[in-house]
């Protein structure tokens, strides 16, 4: 017994250096696996204060670009709307969309994050899909009063589901974390024929998005033939490096959809 | 002493808000992230209680991880740096120890010595910490070369931080 407590004694050092490496570990997994953490919610709580009021400072810088690009979104929906005759009642009920604001992102990591004004006071709730005027951005992970942090396209753990825009071939929508403007599709066999500038747009299977919002355009496409399935390269229609506006879609079936989703797992368990 | 604690906080609160609003947002060449926040850990008195820096060091990467959203990934990698430390300066010790100088800076212990001092303690926070982040091991030479590209940065940063606010040898902390 005192041998022991003369070695831990001895190597305190290594052992408040294990102590603190273990719960370093335990921080990581945690918040990996469980994206309802409530350390984490808190960490969005802080930090998108600090982050806000330092936005406040910047939104200036960008705000005439930021204006030009809303004005001519704003032209182009009310275009939309003259030309389009009401038909469409369902996807309008079924979809609904807030409109956020970006204070914080990043995308020149393995795993980028973002940041939002609006929380769960504005009805953001998570597994919300995120999409900006230009296409997909990602999804809700972690939801505060006022925050709320989306895991973007650009995140390892980011899959999305996907389709070819003018054939019906799906698959998923990975990101390889070299590039943060070219992501990857998987699980297309190798016997379609894809061409360089074809669309790639969501499927809407999962009822985090509608179906047909536009993800990317295929920069090149390599048969694999060991695989069975293409190496597909796409150029992402969000620009990640300069983000400011998005729009939360509230999906007002999903948890419909979601039961259904578990009823099939629960039955294919058994 | 009290006085000496102050100017660490605010040398704390300085770096972490640089690191997070500034160095964060500021992306050269699109994959390469300086982390400045490591100068803290570097220039902490020679004589500073390897436990306590091992302390210091998990609240400083926990504060950087809260504000990046990688919770436990800067935690890990800054804590290991701490841990490299003390065996950093034992191997650097001069012939006739510390003496001269509490503060392992430029103008206390010279360019050479501050410039591998720097580099071994950056190079290991930033193999663990870009290992950490991707969590594999394929596009190993893609992690390595980032590692590298991006201490490259964090240490021209920290030579132009300690050329602008280090004191001159004598002055430094810890001398009154």
């Amino acid at each position: 017994m005192r041998n022991l407590l003369e070695f831990l004694w001895k190597n305190q050092f290594t052992l408040i250096f294990l102590l603190l490496e273990v719960v370093g570990f335990f921080l990581l997994s945690s918040t990996n696996s469980f994206h309802q953490s409530k350390l984490y919610s808190a960490s969005v709580a802080y930090s998108g204060k600090i982050y806000s009021i330092n936005q406040a400072y910047q939104q200036y810088i960008g705000l005439q670009e930021e204006n030009a690009r809303l004005r001519e979104e704003n032209a182009m929906l009310r275009e939309e709307l003259f030309t389009r005759p009401v038909n469409n009642k369902l996807l309008n009920k079924t979809f609904e969309t807030i409109p956020a604001t970006v204070i914080m992102s990043t995308f020149n990591r393995g795993s980028n994050f973002i940041i939002i004004n609006k929380g769960e006071q504005d009805g953001v709730r998570s597994e919300m899909g995120v999409i900006s005027t230009s296409g997909i951005v990602g999804r809700v992970i972690h939801v505060s009063d006022k925050y709320a942090a989306i895991m973007p396209v650009l995140h390892s753990q980011s899959i999305t589901s996907v389709r070819l825009k003018n054939q019906d071939y799906f698959g998923r929508c990975k990101w390889n974390q070299y590039d943060p403007e070219i992501a990857q599709m998987l699980d297309v066999p190798n016997h379609v024929v894809i061409n360089e500038g074809d669309t790639i747009v969501t499927r809407g299977s999962n009822g985090l998005f509608p179906n047909g919002e536009m993800v990317g355009v295929v920069i090149s496409a390599s048969k694999d033939p060991s695989e069975g399935f293409q190496e597909i390269n796409l150029k992402l229609s969000t620009n990640f490096q300069n983000l400011k506006s998005v729009y939360l879609i509230q999906n007002n079936f999903k948890s419909e959809l979601d039961s259904l989703e578990n009823s099939i797992n629960v039955w294919d368990e058994k | 002493m009290g006085r000496e604690v102050i100017i660490h906080i605010i040398r704390f609160i300085l770096l972490v808000l640089l690191q997070v609003l500034v160095l964060n947002q500021v992306q050269f060449t699109g994959i390469l992230n300086p982390y400045l926040y490591l100068y803290f850990l570097l220039v902490l008195p020679v004589d500073f209680s390897p436990n306590m820096g091992l302390i210091v060091g998990f609240f400083l990467g926990l504060t950087i991880d809260i504000f990046s959203q990688t919770l436990g990934m800067h935690t890990i990698a800054t804590v290991f740096a701490a841990y490299c430390r003390p065996y950093a300066l034992r191997y650097m010790a001069p012939r006739d120890g510390y003496e001269s100088s509490r503060i392992p800076g430029i103008k206390q212990m010279g360019w050479l010595w501050f410039l591998t001092y720097a580099s071994i303690i950056i190079v290991f926070h930033h193999f663990v910490l870009f290992f950490m982040e991707s969590f594999k091991m394929s596009g190993l030479w893609f992690t390595l070369g980032k590692a590298i590209g991006s201490g490259i940065l964090t240490l021209v940063l920290a030579i132009i931080a300690e050329m602008l606010f280090a004191r001159k040898a004598g002055k430094g902390l810890g001398y009154e």
